[in-house]
């Protein structure tokens, strides 16, 4: 018990100091929380702190629980619709290429056509955390094109839910194509139940999932999240989208604002974990064999990053440098291509698939924010006819 | 310096929800030049003015900031924090009844106003007679300020309900 406790002390610990250290050179936590797993797991050589990552699993399901639980309780349809077609059609536009690159890539891959699907997801959705703390850091809350960025940043999150649900027959390893239509059915309509409470039934739930102490909310709605989470995961379809809809229901109540609040210190340090955990699981034995692949579903998101943020400055009438700032941010990748593989790795789906995510997250992680602090001096490599229509030139400020 | 906001044509402030990061409200200044202040989720607020990088201020000193211009110093951080928490965030506004208004020789039982539009009046400005919490039963007249707290994005909804009755 001691040694357990010491042993998930250490792993917090070792996390939290290579991050910080990370930081000084603006380099985001969640690579470098993988990297602190990787060094210290049984898969290389020097300290092997944990020779069973296995132990840690639950605790490391907190972490995708709590992530897509703050998710939904943040999304909004407002702040979808309230964009306009344009940001739906630069959010579409953006999506649309990048999964569909990533199918393509994933069956040039050849590892199956389930693992196609897993790396069309996992290639398509950016990272709404790197890419939510890369604005703020680079003090561009102010600009144009921000509110675009997390629009699209939000579109990908209404996708990923319903991409994950959409994987349940896939994942589920359903015999025949009977039963894979039973799975599908019996995910989105899971996730069909829980988005009328979350629409129609707010308050009900808000009656029980309620309290004036801070304390007793918390109790409740952790409650609440992984009870949903179990039921869906119970249910075939994933408990991550569990997580998802049971922050989307509790979204509609009173309390919404105060759990968004109280919930985001537990996120923190349970993701810090999964993350940690990732990179514990991860040999690096095994990366030679992907490297290849990895790198050119890097290049290859790098460059649709650059066409889809043209497309999508163009629709908004933005100019060169707004485009490179969309480019280099919507980049990043992280949270949601490790919850795809971890849940892939569960279903039995080709060993490969973790390394080759390992690398493609850790490259674009570590690339996303390294770009885009430069993105001034690199948007004068797009040529400034691509958009006519822009109205002013955003400064060079930052 | 931001770059001014697309599809623009009047110079009313806008509030634009930043989801995941916070809120930004932009104004103009006075020569017209964009003012963009963006309220962080972790409380912290940027003033963004004309170039260079923004100025930040940590939660105490934002509320500081925020009292101060809207003249209610005495509102404490602790008071705003617990409104902030509430549902999409609290506003006091008043509405004014010009006569022929719809709501104008009704009561507010009549009206059903908390069930129409989930505004609650607080008080009613009536010549210099103020009128707290006032009863259901409560007839609007013509020229009643109608003093209500509810969240931003019902103010309107409200008003229209009260002078048209839609």
């Amino acid at each position: 018990m001691g040694r357990e406790l010491m042993v998930l002390g250490l792993a917090f610990l070792l996390a939290g100091l290579l991050a910080r250290g990370g930081r000084r050179i603006g380099l985001p936590t969640i690579p470098l929380f993988m990297g602190a797993g990787i060094i210290v797991g049984p898969n290389t050589g020097g300290p092997v702190l944990f020779e069973h990552p296995e132990d840690l699993e639950l605790l490391a399901a907190f972490g995708l629980i709590f992530l897509l639980f703050y998710l939904g309780v943040e999304f909004s349809l407002d702040d979808l619709t309230s964009g306009g077609s344009k940001l739906l059609g630069s959010a579409g536009l953006y999506l649309g290429l990048n999964i569909g690159a990533g199918l393509v890539l994933g069956f040039a891959i050849g590892w199956g056509t389930k693992e196609a699907f897993v790396i069309a997801g996992a290639t398509g959705i950016s990272s709404s955390a790197i890419v939510t703390k890369l604005l703020v850091e680079l003090r561009r809350l102010a600009n144009p094109e921000t509110r675009l960025i997390l629009g699209i940043i939000v579109l990908e999150d209404l996708f990923l839910a319903l991409y994950l649900a959409g994987l349940a027959p896939i994942l589920g390893q359903a015999d025949g194509a009977g039963e894979a239509v039973l799975l599908f059915l019996r995910a989105f309509g899971f996730l069909l139940a829980l988005g009328l409470v979350a629409r129609f039934a707010p308050n009900i739930v808000g009656k029980v999932i309620t309290a004036r102490d801070d304390e007793l909310l918390v109790v409740l709605f952790v409650g609440f999240a992984l009870l949903v989470a179990g039921a869906a995961y119970q249910l075939g379809v994933s408990d991550a989208i569990g997580a998802f809809m049971a922050g989307m229901v509790l979204a509609g109540t009173a309390a919404k604002k105060r759990i968004e609040r109280l919930v985001l210190p537990l996120r923190d340090a349970f993701a810090a974990l999964f993350f940690f955990h990732f990179g514990l699981v991860i040999d690096p034995g095994e990366i030679g064999k992907v490297l290849v692949p990895a790198l050119a579903a890097v290049a290859v998101s790098l460059l649709l990053a650059l066409v889809a943020a043209v497309g999508a400055a163009r629709i908004n009438r933005l100019d060169r440098l707004a485009a490179a700032n969309i480019a280099f941010s919507v980049v990043a990748r992280g949270e949601f291509a490790l919850i795809l593989v971890v849940l892939a790795t569960e279903a039995g789906l080709d060993p490969r698939l973790a390394p080759f995510v390992a690398v493609y997250v850790l490259a674009l992680a570590v690339a996303s924010p390294l770009l885009a602090s430069r993105s001034a001096s690199l948007s004068r490599v797009i040529p400034a006819r691509l958009f006519p229509a822009a109205r002013l030139a955003t400064a060079d400020a930052g | 310096m931001p770059a001014s906001p697309i599809d623009r044509r009047d110079t009313d402030p806008r509030v634009v929800r930043l989801p995941g990061v916070g809120t930004r409200l932009e104004l103009r200044d006075t020569s017209g030049k964009p003012v963009h202040v963006v309220r962080r989720n972790d409380g912290r607020v940027e003033l963004h003015g004309q170039g260079g990088a923004p100025t930040e201020l940590d939660p105490t000193n934002a509320h500081t900031l925020g009292a101060f211009v809207t003249g209610h110093f005495l509102l404490s951080p602790e008071v705003s924090d617990r409104l902030g928490d509430v549902l999409g965030g609290l506003v006091f506004d008043w509405v004014n009844l010009p006569p022929g208004a719809h709501a104008a020789g009704r009561t507010i039982e009549e009206l059903a106003v908390r069930r129409r539009t989930g505004v609650t009046i607080v008080a009613i400005l009536r010549g210099s007679l103020p009128i707290v919490a006032p009863d259901a039963a409560c007839t609007l007249q013509s020229g009643d300020d109608l003093v209500i707290a509810c969240r931003w994005e019902d103010r309107e909804p409200f008003a229209r309900y009260m002078l048209v009755g839609a």
